[in-house]
């Protein structure tokens, strides 16, 4: 029997993971055992001694910053919908999310934002989203201590503000320029990247000291503690037993399958908001009754687990600008760095440009070649075809396509926008694979991607280039990185799956501490909010204000 | 032997149980649909679609040199997609045969959120499909040359008469899956997956300190032949001024945006109040 198993190391179960131990040390004498469980690979070779993945490196980790398969594979995995996915007038959803022990924050961009005072205001139906606990103001205390741990600091523009190696990038600043052009402002992002090595190749794993992974921060702590990692162990199932749960899986180290069965008396799960969903949708059979997970289904046949999963209003382009504007050289320097806040106020979104990943160029088209099938589009698919001398249309390969690619540093912008969106998702799982589907986008929703998606595009126009048409005017398909919701915390048990302490209403210390929580979209990128709630929910639970302590829930003398 | 690429290329075969249907349908999956250029996914891809019933080892060919007659096709088609030029390498020169490979090309192209979802035995033994399809795409080449000229095959036409010979293929339907395959799989290759960071040297990115071990050069600001400086020691308004900075910032604040009051949306602390 362990005492503590957290399920998944991001930014909910690595501060679950790291607050526990320290208290079991300091207060409870170190006599329970945490033990975190992760489907990835342990990147840095010092959490778990029997992991098993690629050999270190001279840096003595295991990062890599290759775009080869197999580590791409290792750091990253993307959810989706079978019946959906890129087909042209279907809605769908495609979520990435981070692999390997550290989660989400082995992808992010160390964007860290708190959420504005208004994500915590919104209403469905006259009835607010959030628990009445949470606002801004409550939370700031939270992610005054996330800030701290993931040392975050502003950016800025120019070295008279901050050394040199802390500031924004050329994407940056022609970005500030196309914004200027159209009545709006752009400001230096705050960063979780202390230390950083000004990367220049920073989007894929980190090699060096500059990612404010959780491997640097939270999980170092929890190690320091005592807490026990074992990675490779993929959760597929978890179900009560006796007093406590038991956790049923696979354990994939050495290459191998091996099952696994542990039985916990806390068990908390955070493993990202689409996976931990999933997680408890595949066991809600083990669950019954006064037990079952959804009392929103069991008391009022109302589903609540799998819905209302946000994309976070995630939406983003691609374009090129004019051959007169500064070069953007959009591949260097910190993936993201500036955003513009100006349309906040009146319609609840921001825009960032970021880091252009040079594999999207492989498969898709980098400017106005393909025919124009979709007239009311904008962008690459509604703009004259560019014609060779001979007058047939530019190919999208060989010389002329190979040099054109060559353009690409200078002229490429991509950007997007964060927004409030109305939590149009939904996820569900059966037991080969874990699905989202994203049916049909709110009138509200679609108002505010038409309205970011204008000013994108004006903001590509007013730098002299043009905004290539995107997936989801092509076919349909929203792309979140930024997945919340499925699991929403809620004061009452037919409104939601876990209370504002993360407890599951009708299992005893079965917790979700992670994005699955959060009941509305964000409208800024999610980590620290994660970690904030998390950090509330533990506090909560080791000095057992408002909820049974952790000391009483593990019996401790 | 079930042919491959019609009547005109009898030659061009593969074991029973694979047709160029079968082919059409795993590109499908991967995303290269004839009707769409996207992917054609059926609900119920996963082991009980389309593959269940095959035997793998039916899927591999008894005689190996039409394998490699095969390759020496589409490398002749590579060497036009993404020929080697002056300054860069080009497709056979990054290995972009391995990238067809289709161990290699899902998890890239997955990773890089390009893929619909696939049935299980593409992931499970992704192997057993590589050769049908390379044979596949070989017959559909080569049946693109006999158009161009009778009975050439494909590595035998001028690079100009290759080139009408894509540019048609890519306009057919029944060809075009099988060509973006192809072309997705040059440019991955050529844009640093698997073996070689020419194409993002080429595009502007640092090189790789050792592609092997997938060490990209680290550290900016650097001199335009590659050297790291120190920003807080050296004179980056001197090296710049020489033409000599490769920095990844301009050190510049944009002027302020007028009439864009900002001190009712950000807090003191740079958030959104």
């Amino acid at each position: 029997m362990i005492d503590v198993v957290v399920i998944g190391s991001g930014f909910g179960g690595a501060v679950a993971a790291a607050r526990i131990s320290e208290h079991i040390r300091l207060a409870l004498g170190g006599r329970h055992r945490v033990v975190v469980l992760d489907k990835g690979v342990d990147p840095t070779g010092r959490f778990d001694p029997d992991g098993t993945a690629m050999p270190l490196n001279a840096q003595g980790n295991r990062f890599r910053h290759t775009l080869a398969p197999q580590y791409l594979d290792e750091l990253g995995e993307v959810f989706t919908d079978p019946r959906g996915a890129y087909r042209p007038g279907v809605p769908s959803m495609n979520v990435i999310a981070g692999k390997g022990l550290g989660g989400g924050s082995l992808l992010y961009d160390g964007v860290s934002l708190r959420a504005p005072a208004e994500t915590f205001e919104q209403t469905r139906d006259g009835r607010r989203l959030w628990p009445s606990a949470f606002t801004r103001a409550s939370l700031n205390g939270a992610y005054d201590v996330v800030a701290q741990q993931l040392r975050v600091r502003q950016m800025a523009w120019t070295d008279a503000d901050a050394p040199h190696w802390a500031l924004t990038t050329k994407r940056d600043f022609v970005f500030a320029q196309g914004c200027r052009s159209i009545g709006a402002t752009c400001v230096p992002l705050k960063l979780a990247d202390v230390n950083d090595a000004n990367e220049g190749w920073w989007n894929q794993g980190q090699r060096f000291e500059g990612r404010q992974d959780l491997t640097k921060n939270y999980l170092s702590s929890a190690l320091a503690s005592g807490c026990e990692f074992r990675t490779a162990h993929e959760v597929e199932r978890i179900a009560p037993a006796g007093d406590g749960y038991v956790v049923r899986g696979v354990d994939r180290r050495g290459g191998k399958k091996k099952p696994f069965e542990i039985e916990c008396r806390v068990l908390i799960v955070a493993a990202g908001a689409v996976a931990s969903t999933g997680l408890l949708l595949r066991s809600r059979d083990d669950f019954r009754n006064e037990r079952a997970l959804d009392q929103g289904d069991e008391r009022l046949g109302q589903p609540v687990l799998g819905r209302h999963l946000s994309s976070n209003g995630d939406y983003g382009v691609s374009g090129i600008v004019g051959p007169n504007v500064l070069p953007v050289e959009g591949h260097k320097g910190k993936p993201m760095s500036s955003f513009c806040p100006s349309f906040w106020p009146e319609h609840k979104f921001i825009l960032i440009p970021f880091h252009a990943a040079p594999l999207y160029l492989s498969l898709g088209q980098i400017s106005s070649m393909s025919p124009p099938k979709y007239p009311t589009a904008s962008g690459r698919a509604s703009t004259p075809i560019a014609e060779r001398a001979n007058g047939k249309p530019v190919r999208d390969w060989g010389p002329e396509y190979k040099s054109l690619l060559r353009q690409f540093g200078a002229r490429v912008l991509t950007m997007g926008c964060l927004a409030l969106d109305e939590c149009e998702g939904e996820i569900d799982a059966d037991d080969d694979r874990i699905t989202v589907k994203w049916r049909e986008t709110s009138r509200a929703t679609e108002d505010r991607w038409k309205v970011a998606s204008e000013k994108m595009q004006s903001i590509y126009a007013a730098l002299g280039g043009e905004m290539f048409l995107d997936t989801y005017r092509r076919d349909g398909t929203v792309n979140s990185s930024h997945p919340l919701g499925g699991c929403r915390m809620a004061e009452d048990p037919t409104e939601g799956i876990v209370d504002p302490t993360g407890e599951s209403f009708s299992n005893p210390n079965l917790f979700v501490l992670d994005g699955a929580i959060i009941p509305s979209a964000l409208g800024v990128n999610p980590s620290m909010t994660i970690a904030a709630l998390a950090e509330n929910a533990v506090g909560r639970l080791v000095r057992g204000e408002g909820t049974p302590s952790l000391a009483d829930r593990l019996g401790a003398q | 032997m079930a042919t491959i690429g019609g009547a005109l290329l009898p030659h061009l075969t593969v074991v029973a149980g694979w047709h160029r249907r079968d082919v059409l349908r795993v590109l499908g999956y991967l995303g290269f649909s004839a009707a769409t250029g996207c992917g054609q996914v059926s609900e119920s891809a996963d082991d009980r679609g389309q593959f269940a019933g095959i035997d793998p080892d039916d899927y591999f060919y008894e005689d190996t040199d039409q394998a490699a007659a095969a390759d020496r096709t589409i490398a002749a088609a590579m060497a036009v997609l993404l020929p080697s030029d002056f300054d860069a390498a080009g497709a056979l020169e990054v290995e972009a045969m391995d990238m067809l490979r289709l161990e290699n090309f899902i998890p890239t192209a997955r990773t890089q959120n390009l893929l619909p979802p696939l049935p299980a035995v593409l992931d499970r033994e992704p192997e057993v499909f590589d050769e049908p399809i390379r044979i596949a795409i070989a017959a559909t080449l080569d049946g693109l040359a006999s158009a161009e000229r009778p009975l050439v095959r494909f590595s035998r036409l001028s690079d100009d008469e290759k080139g009408d010979a894509l540019d048609r293929g890519f306009d057919d339907p029944a060809a075009r899956p099988m060509l973006l395959f192809l072309r997705a799989a040059c440019f991955l290759a050529w844009l640093g997956a698997v073996r070689s960071d020419a194409g993002l040297v080429a595009i502007g990115y640092p090189p790789f300190e050792n592609f092997d071990d997938g060490v990209a050069v680290s550290g900016y600001p650097r001199t335009t032949d590659g050297r790291l400086v120190d920003a807080e020691n050296e004179d980056l308004d001197a090296l710049a001024a020489a033409g000599m900075l490769d920095d990844y910032t301009y050190n510049r604040a944009p002027e302020p945006t007028p009439g864009d009051d900002l001190s009712l949306v950000l807090d003191a602390g740079g958030d959104l109040i």
